[in-house]
């Protein structure tokens, strides 16, 4: 049950309780009064009346005092019956009207009455008899006995229209409690959402979302803790995106500034090396070590550049339509793989790719394969309507189960041992991030490592077969 | 939150019983209305109990003779009757310890209703006395008595009605 619906029942049940007990108690007070008042006024007309025959000269009284004294009890509503040792003397109702029960309560020397229904029309009736007097404290009945009957419909409507009125404002009450409860719900949640938003915006990365505090409840002290945290959050946050800026853009400025001392040093190896050969013993092999270090170094400084643009964002698709199996067979002639590797490239896929990215990621695979596996190294080109899938596989060990999911990793080495290959141990890091830079829409290419059941590492690259042109700047 | 609202619903309907105007038992107020009648009073008798009749005579003697002579043609009409034997004469003298009754038959032989009769007769027309009427006749003198006629009491009140509809003049 939600906070609204908990708040709306509250006040509601609230509301009821409250005005059923306040316009309950007043409609039962009212209600008592009105017959009570009714009822009094009715016994002391009838024995003010009847005080009018004292005293009493005979009995009975002469017929012509009792019948004033019907007429004069006979107004709008009411009738009487007077009687006189049980038989009727004057009346304006019938004596069967009457009930026994009254009949007999009379005797007791009192004035009673009782609500009785004539039909449908509620009547009150007043009885008592006439007592004659003889010392204090003996009173004899002096065998007249006086009814009256006195219409109840004016009270009935009176107590009736209480009714409605205790139930109107009854609903009425609870509309607003209802209204209220609305309202306070709104009070209490609408901060409550407010903190929901910004905690899902913070989720989402946005580290800027703060919530507006307003008062000082506990709902506020929660918004100012938020706002707080997110301050902090952001403020490290800014901090570690600064100092891995400054780490990236150290790397890319160290990998600049060696390029040009590079350059002028293979310029210098390439002269070495066609020299080396008639460099007598030491000197021949440390001229081919020094040329072989410079190439790799060389490599290394490319890839760094290379991962540097990537991780700057500047690494751009350079897309054109491609016959996929002519890239690759390219790729593996240029560098001279064409006998050692097995390759199944059907003629006519083709792909909307950026082929030196494509050309990157096969040299990166299959050199890879090359040099940790075993041949035969199998190059595999397939096709879908959205998607081509090249695989590269192994007949080696495979990968362990601890390297799978760090393959990609910059500068991992699968064997600890072996701390110098000949790769920069970038290669498969770009390659990675060349696949990536593949995507259409929501799908992006990937390139996955994975064992072969019958032994040996695959590696599967999958890219749409059509790219988003790269955004500016992007 | 259930029995919150099952106290409200017993409560509603116990305010919805106690709606409108219903029919209610027999209520009693305050006493009847009582006063004095110019003439003398008999007693007789009606559905078993003292019911007062007028005689227009003065002296207390002539008074116990009509009561003697019983109810009249009109008054047994409406139901009237005596408990008086036939033929019996009833004088009142004053004694030195209050009034005496005197009775031609042995008042042994008559029924509380006829003596009661007789006392009443006596008290009404002002011959009451603290220490109660003696009745006697052929030699037998029966305790004094009080006119013993009931006097109004408060009949048993119906419970539900005691708040609603409490006090009349």
């Amino acid at each position: 049950m939600g906070l609204r619906t908990r708040l709306l029942l509250a006040f509601a049940v609230l509301a009821l309780v409250t005005t059923t007990i306040t316009a309950g108690v007043l409609y039962w007070r009212a209600r008592t009064a009105i017959l009570q008042a009714t009822q009094d006024a009715a016994a002391t007309a009838l024995t003010d009346r009847m005080k009018t025959l004292l005293p009493l000269s005979s009995l009975p009284p002469r017929s012509r005092q009792m019948e004033d004294l019907v007429e004069a009890l006979t107004e709008r509503g009411s009738a009487a019956l007077v009687l006189f040792r049980g038989q009727q003397v004057a009346f304006g109702m019938h004596p069967d009207s009457v009930p026994d029960t009254l009949r007999t309560a009379v005797q007791s020397g009192r004035v009673v009455w009782q609500r009785v229904e004539w039909g449908d029309t509620p009547m009150l009736l007043v009885g008592t008899q006439l007592r004659l007097k003889a010392q204090p404290g003996l009173s004899v009945p002096s065998g007249l006995e006086v009814y009256l009957a006195r219409n109840l419909s004016a009270e009935r409507r009176s107590i009736n229209e209480l009714t409605w009125w205790a139930v109107a404002v009854g609903g009425v009450s609870l509309g607003l409690a209802a209204v209220l409860a609305w309202l306070a719900a709104a009070g209490v949640l609408r901060p409550v959402r407010e903190l929901r938003q910004a905690a899902r915006r913070l989720g989402e990365g946005d580290l800027s979302a703060r919530v507006a505090v307003r008062g000082s409840d506990e709902l506020a002290e929660v918004g100012r803790t938020f706002n707080s945290t997110a301050r902090v959050l952001e403020h490290q946050v800014n901090e570690l995106r600064r100092m891995e800026a400054d780490a990236r853009r150290f790397v890319a400025d160290v990998s600049h500034e060696l390029r040009t001392p590079l350059a002028a040093m293979t310029a210098v190896t390439d002269v070495l090396d066609e020299e080396a050969g008639r460099l007598p013993g030491d000197a021949g092999r440390a001229a081919r070590l020094v040329s072989g270090e410079t190439a790799n170094l060389t490599q290394l400084v490319n890839d760094l550049i290379e991962v540097t643009r990537f991780d700057s964002g500047s690494a751009a698709l350079a897309l054109d339509d491609v016959d996929l199996a002519a890239v690759i067979r390219a790729s593996l002639r240029s560098r001279g793989w064409v006998d050692e590797v097995e390759a199944d490239l059907p003629e006519g896929i083709t792909a909307r790719v950026d082929p030196r990215r494509v050309d990157v990621i096969v040299a990166n695979l299959v050199g890879n394969a090359l040099r940790h596996g075993e041949p035969p190294v199998t190059v595999r080109l397939r096709a879908d309507e959205a998607w081509v899938t090249v695989e590269v596989a192994d007949n080696g060990p495979g990968l362990a189960e601890d390297v799978l999911p760090h393959v990609f990793d910059r500068f991992y080495k699968a064997d600890t041992a072996r701390t110098r290959s000949q790769g920069s141990g970038l290669g498969l890091a770009i390659a990675w991030e060349n696949a990536r830079l593949h995507r259409q829409g929501r799908r992006t290419g990937t390139l996955v490592a994975d064992n072969r059941p019958e032994g040996g590492a695959v590696f599967t690259l999958t890219l749409p077969r059509s790219s988003d042109e790269p955004r500016e700047g992007a | 939150m259930k029995r919150i609202i099952s106290i409200t619903g017993v409560f509603c309907l116990v305010l919805l019983a106690s709606c409108g105007v219903r029919p209610s038992g027999v209520i009693a107020g305050g006493e009847a209305p009582q006063g004095d009648i110019t003439l003398p009073i008999v007693f007789f008798v009606s559905n078993e109990q003292l019911a007062p009749a007028t005689r227009n005579v003065k002296a207390v003697d002539a008074l116990l003779d009509r009561l003697a002579a019983g109810p009249t043609a009109q008054e047994r009409r409406e139901g009237l009757t005596t408990e008086l034997p036939a033929g019996i004469t009833v004088r009142a003298e004053m004694d030195s310890t209050g009034p005496v009754i005197v009775t031609s038959v042995d008042p042994q032989t008559l029924s509380s209703t006829a003596l009661d009769q007789i006392v009443c007769t006596v008290a009404f027309a002002g011959g009451g006395a603290d220490g109660g009427i003696t009745v006697t006749g052929q030699g037998i003198t029966l305790q004094p008595r009080q006119c013993g006629y009931p006097q109004p009491v408060s009949p048993p009140r119906p419970a539900a009605e005691l708040t609603a509809d409490r006090g009349a003049p």
